[in-house]
């Protein structure tokens, strides 16, 4: 793995050039959360940029750029010609990169067929992930496979030095972007590595104390034989039904087809959907196996952590605490899991 | 290829089985094969998709039937369409019958309602080579007389030398001759030890429910009860996750799924 240095006073300059690959999206920070905007080459101060990237997980889980929220995927009787064009996005931490890996492709990428859609988008998007040098309290990757930083996965990986920012090449791609960064990237000196060391340990002994908890270990077993409806209905007595937690869920994948007459055809409209939704499970004549919200509330803790290891030895969920932070009702996933 | 892509399909012809049930004939451009036990999913213009499992041979190469009860939105507007009107499909999707494994058993069906309609492809697939079986046992049970689906074909495959066919009907009336009551009441003296054939069972959740137990009280393998368990499904090919049935996805790994794979969950058939 090779290993640069940008100084804190180039991250405009380093935004600019990855703008050449494609549309840049990079961590900004609005209302004290780190959220996604467009690079235009405007004038922000270095340090405002700095800042961002230090900040936890942007509100946007990464999915958003990968499946977007709606999208058309079909039509006819003319067909249609998809058009994706390379993208570049900045500011995804190890919850999140490990969302689109360890679930996502396992989802779209693998089985009986691929998405052609997300497919393509895996390969023309740029993925440089960033360290994440300051746990909030809504955070618990640690305790669920994952690090509060990313050293696979992405294309690059920003790190915090002493003063300023490691960039590691972990692809290809990434290879062939940072060659073409001319003076911007600069040998890494070996001072910075071993303060980007000790801010990685800093932030591990964090998490380790917000989480101080392990989960236990057989988490698909006890939701299998979780079958009191008064657990899930306990567990769920604050909740609005806002769905909030499933939109901005990482690693959420559902979606439904549906179609709408244009002209003298049809378009295929795929929209994400959300397993909370009361007609998630209705088929058709009306019968709903998910009638219940508390049966509608352990469907979702089933897919995540029982379903999903028991097919891909990993659960789905990263622990990027979006969905705590988010919640109308003030319902915490960790807890509801070690009550389980 | 883009997997949400639909074929177009021309209708041939529409039969009329009962009131609320019609087999439609379809031409599809190109021509769709399948497997018995695969369903495809079948677009009502500018409404929507659902899945169906066709209800033909698959031995048939020109033209696809599909039976289907009016029950909701997508079905209503399918059922306003007539011979001429084109709609479209996509598939197949889904694992077909493992049928090798039935070579020299007794082969148990048993439908309920529409829930014949797939049997019917893989009673059809099954003729195709009858001898290979011990003995197909066709049990049908339908709510009243009115509601019999196939009710012109019973007569030929009751004629098939390797058949046996056993009907019921919920309630009864003074037009129907055969055997009153639910389809497990067929089930009763079954003329062969269960522990020689196996069972392939299509219908109503409460139907599957009460004839997966009754099987099992019979003494049928876990491996050997055949279950379509068709949920929501949406995609088709294990993507959208609406079909989940355990750590199972029923278009994916199923729609038919063997008992010992399903056993476990809390309620199989809600």
């Amino acid at each position: 793995m090779r290993s640069l240095f940008l100084p804190l006073a180039s991250i405009p300059a380093f935004y600019t050039r990855l703008a050449k690959y494609g549309e840049t999206y990079y961590p900004r920070v609005l209302e004290r959360h780190a959220t996604y905007e467009v690079w235009r080459d405007e004038e922000i101060p270095a340090e405002e940029l700095y800042q961002a990237l230090k900040m936890i997980r942007p509100v946007e889980p990464l999915k958003e750029f990968f499946l977007g929220s709606r999208e058309r995927v079909a039509s006819f009787p003319q067909l249609f010609s998809k058009d994706i064009k390379p993208k570049v996005i900045v500011g995804a931490k190890d919850c999140d990169i490990r969302s689109l890996i360890e679930i996502q492709d396992n989802v779209y990428l693998k089985g009986v067929l691929e998405d052609p859609f997300y497919k393509e988008r895996r390969e023309k998007y740029l993925v440089v992930t960033v360290d994440c040098p300051e746990p909030a309290d809504t955070c618990f990757c640690l305790r669920i496979g994952g690090k509060p930083y990313s050293a696979w996965g992405g294309d690059l990986n920003l790190s915090f030095g002493e003063e300023g920012i490691i960039v590691d090449v972990l692809s290809a791609k990434g290879d062939e972007i940072v060659e073409k960064m001319g003076d911007v990237l600069t040998e890494v000196d070996k001072k910075e590595i071993k303060k980007r060391d000790k801010h990685r340990a800093d932030a591990e002994r964090k998490l380790a104390k917000i989480n101080p908890e392990e989960f236990a270990p057989d988490l698909p077993d006890r939701i299998e034989h979780q079958l009191d409806t008064g657990f899930w209905a306990k567990a769920m007595a604050n909740c609005v039904d806002c769905q909030a937690c499933e939109r901005i869920c990482p690693t959420c994948y559902c979606f439904l087809l549906y179609d709408i007459p244009v002209g003298k055809g049809v378009e295929r409209i795929k929209v994400l959907d959300w397993c909370y939704h009361a007609a998630y499970g209705r088929v058709g004549g009306g019968m709903n196996p998910l009638a219940h919200f508390s049966h509608r509330l352990r469907n979702r803790f089933e897919c995540k952590f029982m379903a999903f290891p028991r097919n891909f030895k990993v659960y789905a969920c990263t622990g990027c605490g979006r969905c705590i932070a988010g919640c109308t009702g003030k319902i915490d996933i960790r807890k509801v899991l070690r009550a389980l | 290829m883009n997997p949400y892509e639909s074929r177009q399909a021309n209708i041939k012809e529409v039969i009329v089985e009962t009131p609320t049930i019609r087999t439609f004939v379809l031409e599809p451009k190109p021509a769709l094969s399948f497997h018995a036990g695969q369903f495809i999913e079948l677009t009502a213009p500018g409404v929507g998709e659902a899945p169906f499992t066709p209800s033909s041979s698959p031995y048939e190469e020109e033209s696809l039937e599909v039976t289907i009860m009016k029950v909701g939105r997508v079905t209503s507007k399918l059922f306003d369409l007539r011979p001429g009107d084109t709609l479209a499909i996509r598939g197949p999707y889904g694992v077909p019958y493992d049928i090798d494994r039935y070579d020299g058993r007794h082969v148990l069906i048993v439908g309920g309602g529409v829930g014949l309609a797939p049997l019917r492809s893989l009673f059809l697939a099954l003729l195709h080579n009858v001898s290979a079986y011990k003995k197909i046992h066709l049990y049908y049970g339908a709510r009243t007389s009115r509601d019999v689906v196939y009710d012109r074909m019973f007569k030929e495959w009751d004629k098939i030398k390797n058949v046996e066919i056993r009907r019921s009907v919920d309630v009864g009336d003074k037009n129907w001759k055969e055997k009153v009551g639910v389809v497990t009441v067929l089930l009763d003296g079954l003329p062969f030890k269960p522990k020689d054939g196996l069972a392939v069972a299509c219908g109503p959740p409460i139907m599957m429910k009460f004839t997966t137990k009754r099987l099992l009280e019979l003494g049928f393998a876990d491996e050997d009860i055949y279950l379509s368990m068709e949920k929501n499904m949406s995609c088709g090919f294990g993507k959208c996750g609406h079909c989940r049935l355990g750590e199972l996805f029923c278009c994916k790994d199923g729609p038919v799924i063997t008992w010992d794979r399903i056993k476990h969950l809390e309620d199989a058939f809600v």
